[in-house]
């Protein structure tokens, strides 16, 4: 005969077995003592459980109401639902944020060809041949730091001008102007502001690039002026602009007027660093603008320089006039080298 | 589901919160949390409402219990300051047997394997055995065993405990 075990004594007790089990207990309990005592003995422990785990129960208490409840679980669930809106607003934001960054990344790039800066700058050691420029003094020098867009490829025969060739490490003339640089080192990273270019395999600067917009506040050359671009090594070989042959030019301007009354004024650069300007046309209008540049304040001039004299030379032929101003030594310099090279020619 | 759940409350509140207080043995701190169960009730709704509501009891009285270690530790390094101990004038009879009878039952409790413990506080909430398999992980016919162990050893816990407790006084 089959006894039922003890865990299935307490499930019938507990009401947990199915109806056709518990038949099938109350069937075997009618006649079976054994299980009889041992259902007697399972239902005291039951009870005393019950009771010793009752007797350790909270003191009475009167719960809340159901809708206080329902109250705090709506404040709760609002503030959860603003916590929601504004982390989902401050990730918007974050969003927008760098998208703008990214997107200004992407339209402001810097073109990696030519870069100029708003102050010289030493550049890194590096084993590399490196072509300098620098400074342009700001006699010539339009505005600081203007960036221009890359001239459209044009043939270029080898840019003769920007050659100011020193050795590297050799301390650059005194600088006031912008400074600008090439470098075939491709890890060379110029630029002295916040900025910072790669100029990377960039081919060699053009004389174009070099050429700075006129501005209004240079001083002797008041009025309107439009600079012309020079046509590389032919620039200073031009027969129609009066110049200093041999000279590199830095700026070369014109000041339109009537049908063969134009005033040309260019800017070159002496082997020593000082630039000298060369202004011709109408005699009239060349001495007002060589006496508006006495009268001006040529302290850029002279500082750009490195010398502190000031000198115009003035050819007049007929009504037409053509002024040499730079710095004294300089001009002077010059001039000797013409009249020692005319002194020794025989005609 | 909300006059199911107001029913629930109604019916449920005070085994909840019996249910809590055996584990958290703090008569507000079990109401508390009695409170906040039926409170995340109405937020989730859940589909079983009942089994939820015992399920999230005895996660939020495990993490109270884990608290109360932490709380504990702190107040026992209170202890050794006894500048810091309050002066509370000395309980009364009654409070001293209420206080005896729960410090045994809470022994005999301690005896009892977690999971002994754990079913058997579901049932005496009134649980059903599928709802306590369901809850505790154990098949349904296993909870049949595991009660008739958890009783039979709290009992005998208790019972060694109050023998001990008679010799210390005779």
């Amino acid at each position: 005969m089959r006894h039922i075990p003890e865990d299935e004594l307490h499930a019938y007790l507990d009401q947990a077995l199915s109806r056709s089990q518990c038949v099938e207990i109350e069937r075997h309990l009618a006649r079976c003592p054994r299980c009889q005592v041992q259902r007697d003995d399972i239902a005291a422990l039951r009870d005393r459980t019950t009771a010793l785990l009752a007797r350790v129960g909270p003191p009475p208490i009167i719960p809340p109401a159901f809708e206080t409840l329902m109250a705090r679980a709506a404040v709760r669930q609002h503030r959860r639902w603003w916590w929601l809106r504004a982390g989902a607003l401050a990730a918007s934001v974050g969003g927008v944020l760098f998208l703008g960054w990214w997107m200004s990344g992407r339209l402001f790039r810097v073109e990696p060809r030519s870069a100029i800066a708003t102050a010289p700058t030493v550049a890194p050691a590096s084993d590399a041949p490196r072509t300098e420029v620098v400074p342009v003094p700001a006699a010539t020098r339009a505005a600081p730091a203007v960036s221009r867009k890359p001239q459209p490829a044009r043939p270029r025969p080898t840019p003769r001008l920007v050659r100011a060739s020193r050795p590297v490490g050799t301390e650059a003339p005194a600088a006031t102007g912008f400074a600008l640089a090439t470098e075939t080192d491709p890890q060379t990273v110029y630029g002295g502001g916040a900025e910072r270019f790669t100029l990377g395999d960039a081919p060699p600067l053009q004389l174009a690039d070099l050429v700075a917009q006129p501005v209004g506040d240079d001083p002797g050359l008041n009025g309107l002026w439009r600079t012309i671009v020079p046509d590389g090594e032919a620039a200073d070989t031009r027969s129609d602009i009066a110049l200093v042959p041999g000279l590199p030019v830095v700026q070369m301007r014109v000041q339109p007027g009537t049908p063969g009354q134009d005033v040309t004024a260019v800017d070159q650069m002496l082997e020593s660093g000082d630039m000298i300007r060369t202004i011709s046309g109408p005699a009239a209008r060349v001495l007002t603008l060589v006496n508006e540049d006495a009268a001006a304040d040529s302290t850029n001039l002279r500082l750009a320089g490195g010398s502190t004299d000031h000198m115009t030379v003035t050819i007049r032929q007929a009504d037409r006039m053509v002024a040499v101003t730079g710095p004294a030594q300089a001009l002077g310099s010059l001039l000797a080298r013409v009249n020692l090279k005319n002194a020794k020619r025989r005609y | 589901m909300g006059d199911e759940l107001e029913e629930l409350y109604r019916t449920t509140y005070a085994t909840v919160v019996r249910f809590l207080y055996r584990k958290v043995w703090d008569a507000d701190r079990a109401h508390d949390l009695a409170q906040e169960v039926f409170i995340r009730a109405m937020a989730h709704r859940p589909e079983k409402p009942r089994a939820w509501i015992f399920a999230v009891a005895a996660n939020l009285a495990r993490d109270e219990a884990r608290a109360a270690v932490r709380r504990k530790r702190h107040l026992t390094l209170l202890k050794e300051d006894p500048a810091t101990m309050p002066s509370c004038p000395p309980p009364a009879d009654e409070m001293v047997e209420e206080d005896e009878r729960r410090a045994k039952v809470d022994e005999a409790l301690a005896t009892l394997t977690k999971r002994d413990r754990e079913v058997l506080l579901l049932w005496d909430a009134g649980l059903s055995y599928p709802e306590i398999a369901q809850q505790t992980g154990l098949a349904v016919g296993a909870v049949g065993t595991t009660l008739a162990r958890a009783r039979k050893r709290l009992i005998d816990a208790y019972d060694r405990s109050e023998q001990e407790h008679r010799a210390a006084h005779s």
